[in-house]
């Protein structure tokens, strides 16, 4: 009972918010949350979702930001539709690269030029989207059609559970996963404590850049088209989903690989309860707003207010 | 031994059994629609809906804001209301590929019976046509053509897709640079959406055959622009670089208040005399644009809802069991010039209400509804067009 008691609210909040989320949806459209096509659909919201929040989990554990993940995203996109030009195949190789290429860039620009997340990943964002118009000239990039049948859904569920078992040990079970919450709680201790705090915190944006770039890939398997619009909604739902699982802005020990997970399912029942309901454009984003300010409001640690590092 | 069980795992397994039930509901409901299919209703997992059923049809249009799109939904809502269905609208769809995927996915999840978009691009189409074939849900476009004939072949093997309605963007844009030209206009900024647009695309070739028939000339060009703010910017750029600028022509933008933010600009600079305002499709304003002389013309369809009525009226008669042709239909809407500001005050007397109808109820019963109609197939339904265009006209 003691360990009960000693649970706070911003704890158990997640799992609250999911529940919550479930139940009130369920009730309101007449038990059409849990029909096959229906949990398909969510399926496929939460695959970009999930993943991206996995990978920005590490980001934000060591306290940082990424504002350039939807343009990252956008650019390996372009990238492997002018590869599946080629030969299909090369999309795979050419969308990972770019995207490590592209965190690599991130992690230069914040480590080395010693640029704050949000200034710096705001800098290359823009960057990134020069760089999308030069290569799209404008336009959009069709892949070819053989290629949209990759898209099956087992892939997509395989990919969600490797990439999140990869995650979940990376986070709990190495090395790596404990230095980027110490960093992420106190870099310079952590830096005492013999932690190469660079290397750590460059590693964070190389594996967001690696796995957007694959979310780029996926990308094109479903639409089937490269355009500037390519990932613009990633970046809001990735931390819509981050903070309503209760990853900390400020990082470090308090943050969870769970809060990645649960705020991403909590995400994807959220837009497609909405959806079920029918609301508009206007009233999702005006409920999805709402519902940021309050994650934000309940995870926000003010004992730590220097949370834009 | 104590048991150390906490909140948050008895939190993680409730949720996690609650997850696991849903799954095996999904999968058990799955089974059900299944037998139904095999039962009876032929290979795909039909969601369309047998004669005297409601059914349910998902509108995928942008949501400018502005009283064309309140005008066209209501409209549609009317329509689709009075042939014993429902209708929802769902804006920003057109913006992205990745939205239109997500929209068509969505709406076959929430149980929409019939579909109509307006693609971003020819290559989204594959995905969709894969998409609606494995519901079993009908869908057409509106707004747009298919520029690909690959894509287009596979489209319109699809018995899903009932055809779409269009206008001829490229007349559209060599008209209103031809009537350009006849105010003695040579010189041209544009304003348009991003390249691979299939509508902006076809007007500014229209455009362009224009200036190479009249030796018009684009001097520079604005693209993707969805905020009056920048569309201001992008107005004050081209006055300012370009001295000898005679006109701007919003060849196509997303977002509101375009028009409007252009005309201001150019009123700014104090160039009302020497530069002039064209535009596709009729804003707002364009009465109050014309008496103070800034527009020069502006071309449209007689309602930009019109349109998309007109396709889902033979959507939801597809919905009901009724198809109106057994191929895709081709529904061209003229275009229609307006260039002072009496006519555009007549035009907005009818058209710049929201709660205009284009058919009373009991004509849509009698005329648009196969049901009530036998005769309504393809030609007649191009019949009405002509009359709807004529009428606006005078």
């Amino acid at each position: 009972m003691d360990r009960i008691k000693k649970i706070d609210f911003k704890t158990i909040f997640p799992f609250l918010g999911l529940a919550a989320v479930i139940i009130l949806f369920q009730i309101l459209t007449g038990g059409k949350v849990f029909t096959a096509r229906n949990l398909k659909a969510i399926m496929n919201d939460s695959f970009f979702i999930l993943i991206g929040t996995v990978a920005f989990s590490f980001i934000m554990a060591v306290g940082n930001l990424d504002l350039s993940m939807g343009t990252v995203m956008a650019v390996s996109c372009t990238c492997a539709a002018f590869a599946s030009g080629i030969s299909p195949v090369l999309a795979i190789p050419a969308a990972i690269l770019a995207g490590l290429a592209l965190g690599c860039f991130n992690g230069f620009v914040h480590v080395h030029m010693g640029l704050g997340s949000l200034i710096g990943t705001m800098a290359t964002q823009s960057i990134f989207q020069g760089i999308l118009v030069l290569l799209l000239n404008g336009g959009t990039l069709a892949a070819p059609v053989s290629m949209l049948k990759w898209g099956s859904t087992g892939l997509k569920i395989a990919v969600m559970i490797v990439v999140s078992l990869i995650g979940f040990y990376l986070f709990n079970f190495t090395a790596y996963g404990k230095q980027c919450r110490a960093v992420g709680a106190c870099s310079e201790a952590a830096r005492l404590s013999g932690v190469s705090v660079s290397k750590v915190k460059y590693m964070t944006y190389i594996v967001m850049g690696g796995v957007v770039g694959l979310l780029g890939l996926f990308s094109l398997i479903r639409t089937g088209t490269a355009s500037a619009s390519t990932g613009s909604s990633l970046m809001m739902n990735v931390w819509c989903a981050a903070f309503l699982g209760g990853l900390p802005l400020a990082g470090g020990s308090a943050c969870r690989f769970r809060s990645a997970i649960i705020g991403s399912f909590t995400m994807a029942f959220l837009a497609n309860g909405m959806t079920l309901m029918g609301l508009s454009t206007h009233d999702k984003q005006l409920i999805q707003g709402i519902v940021f300010l309050c994650a934000i409001a309940i995870s926000f640690d003010r004992k730590n207010l220097v949370v834009i590092k | 031994m104590k048991k150390k069980i906490t909140l948050k795992k008895m939190l993680a397994a409730a949720l996690a059994f609650g997850l696991a039930c849903s799954c095996l509901a999904g999968c058990g409901s799955s089974a059900a629609q299944s037998d139904a299919v095999s039962a009876g209703q032929g290979e795909a997992d039909e969601q369309g809906t047998s004669e005297g059923e409601s059914f349910k049809i998902a509108v995928g249009l942008s949501d400018s804001g502005a009283t064309m799109f309140s005008l066209m939904s209501n409209n549609v809502k009317t329509m689709v209301g009075s042939m014993g269905g429902t209708v929802v609208f769902q804006g920003g769809v057109g913006a992205s590929a990745d939205a239109t995927i997500q929209f068509v996915e969505d709406q076959i999840a929430a149980g929409a019976n019939g579909i109509i978009l307006s693609p971003p691009s020819d290559s989204v189409l594959t995905t969709v046509t894969t998409m609606c074939e494995e519901a079993g849900v009908y869908w057409g476009i509106a707004f747009r053509t298919i520029k690909d004939e690959d894509v287009k072949a596979l489209v319109e093997s699809s018995e899903y897709y009932i055809g779409h309605c269009f206008e001829d963007e490229e007349k559209t844009g060599y008209q209103v640079m031809s009537n350009l030209h006849n105010k003695g206009i040579s010189k041209v900024a544009i304003i348009s959406m991003a390249k691979g647009n299939n509508t902006t695309d076809l007007r500014e070739q229209g455009a362009q055959r224009a200036c190479e028939e009249f030796g018009m000339e684009i001097v520079a060009e604005a693209r993707d622009l969805t905020q009056a703010s920048d569309a201001t910017n992008a107005a004050e750029s081209f006055l300012s670089a370009y001295s000898d600028l005679d006109a701007i022509f919003v060849v196509g933008a997303t977002g509101a208040g375009i028009h409007e933010a252009v005309a201001k600009a150019i009123e700014d600079a104090g160039k009302v005399d020497s530069v002039k305002l064209a535009t596709i499709d009729f804003p707002d304003s364009m009465a109050e644009l014309f008496e103070k002389d800034i527009l020069a013309t502006s071309s449209g369809a007689p309602s930009w809802g019109y349109d998309p009525y007109m396709i889902t009226a033979a959507l939801a008669n597809t919905c009901k069991g009724n198809r109106i042709s057994d191929t895709p239909l081709e529904l061209e809407i003229p275009m229609y010039d307006i260039d002072n500001a009496e006519t555009a005050e007549k035009w907005l007397e009818k058209y710049g209400n929201a709660d205009t109808l284009y058919y009373e109820e009991s004509v849509i019963k009698d005329t648009l509804d196969k049901s009530a109609n036998s005769g309504l197939n393809e030609e007649t339904m191009r019949s009405m067009i002509e009359e709807f265009v004529e009428n606006t006209a005078n």
